[in-house]
């Protein structure tokens, strides 16, 4: 197959929910995420009404990914505690996990991992919306279980040409299919009217200072990286990109700030080793 | 202190943070010694972790902590930012150690 065209690969990006390949609870999720108009009610009554996912929006938001570690017990709590921008953020990871490949499955701990790290670094820089941070964390490399699912042939070759040439999945990406994750993330973020720190921090979690840094792009950025250092999930990408010298400024840490982050991230997964992944 | 899931509570563990309800409200003070029924009132709560008190075993060996550190930095080992990073993450590997 031939490389797509920067706008094939959008449109086809764009159209993602309507594949065949998606599971049918990933298509009502996707469906509901994109709706015009979505009110707290509706996405309460949506999630009540199925049993098993509303059991797995308390897990994730009982867990140390969250703020509110094992205290919310009803959907209507939760939905009012998190926001609707963190909640369609978190459902969009939800049906994130059921499309991802098996093969993929690494992914799905890089991002949890990236989420329990992006929160404990902005506990730790006092930020007030933790769970916003925390979903940006979440589904910072979206994009790639889309490009995944558009272009189930040319992703296998993105993640062999990485361990072979020893190149950034991005350029892999690029190379291979035409465009990267973090532009078919944001692509996806910005069709289901993701609120807009969600949609840069997935468009500049490898380039922050593309854009004026926001904490939240600054702390993705931070996060991914750490939690790769940490040898925790596989994101289809082993190596670190270079952490931008104004994200690091940003967030004015000192090297006790992050050895405390260290131990947080560490205790929240030894934590939950089963219950989550 | 360390955080557990619930499924790995015991009785005779001790609490090393309250545990509060939805409202913040403290449902059981740090300090307080773990039973089977306090259990059970955590699972029907949902509670799914709690802090109590000890360390945790590692997750890791050293050397794959130091190895995976290695890997993913291996593209930035001239970046004295990036280093400064590992550095830190190193000592406190080693900190795990002693
Ligand atoms: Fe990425
Ligand atoms: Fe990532």
């Amino acid at each position: 197959m031939n490389k797509q065209s920067y706008a094939d690969v959008r449109k086809k990006v764009e159209r993602l929910s309507s594949l065949p390949t998606i599971p049918p609870v990933a298509t009502k999720i996707l469906k509901l995420i994109g709706s015009e108009n979505i009110s707290l009610n509706k996405v309460t009554e949506f999630i009540s009404r199925d049993q098993a996912l509303s059991a797995r929006v308390l897990k994730i938001i009982n867990s140390p990914v969250y703020g509110f570690p094992g205290r919310i017990s009803s959907i209507s709590q939760a939905v009012m505690l998190i926001g609707i921008g963190a909640l369609k953020g978190m459902l969009l990871g939800i049906s994130m996990f059921d499309m991802m490949h098996k093969t993929m499955m690494g992914l799905w701990e890089h991002s949890i991992g990236t989420a329990v790290a992006a929160k404990a670094i902005a506990t730790k820089v006092g930020m007030k919306e933790i769970e916003d941070v925390s979903v940006a964390g979440l589904i910072h490399d979206i994009g790639k279980v889309a490009l995944g699912i558009c272009y189930p042939e040319l992703y296998k070759n993105v993640i062999i040409a990485v361990g072979e040439k020893k190149i950034y999945i991005v350029e892999a990406e690029e190379n291979i299919i035409g465009a990267n994750h973090a532009e078919a993330g944001s692509w996806l973020a910005r069709k289901w009217r993701f609120p807009l720190s969600l949609v840069n921090s997935i468009e500049y979690h490898h380039n922050p200072s593309a854009r004026h840094s926001s904490m939240t792009i600054a702390i993705v950025h931070l996060s991914d990286t750490i939690i790769k250092m940490m040898g925790f999930g596989f994101s289809g990408d082993p190596f670190a990109h270079r952490i931008e010298r104004i994200a690091w400024d940003t967030l004015a840490l000192t090297g006790e700030d992050l050895k405390g982050i260290f131990i947080e991230i560490e205790e929240a997964i030894l934590s939950q080793e089963t219950s989550i992944f | 202190m360390k955080l557990i899931d619930i499924k790995n509570a015991k009785s005779g563990m001790r609490l090393a943070r309250a545990v509060e309800n939805a409202s913040g409200m403290i449902l059981y003070g740090e300090g307080i010694k773990l039973t089977i029924p306090i259990i059970e009132k955590f699972n029907s709560l949902n509670i799914d972790s709690i802090y109590v008190e000890g360390k945790s075993e590692p997750r890791l060996s050293r050397e794959r902590y130091l190895d995976a550190a290695d890997i993913a930095f291996s593209k930035v080992s001239d970046n004295p930012l990036m280093n400064e990073i590992k550095k830190g993450f190193t000592e406190y590997i080693n900190s795990l150690y002693e």
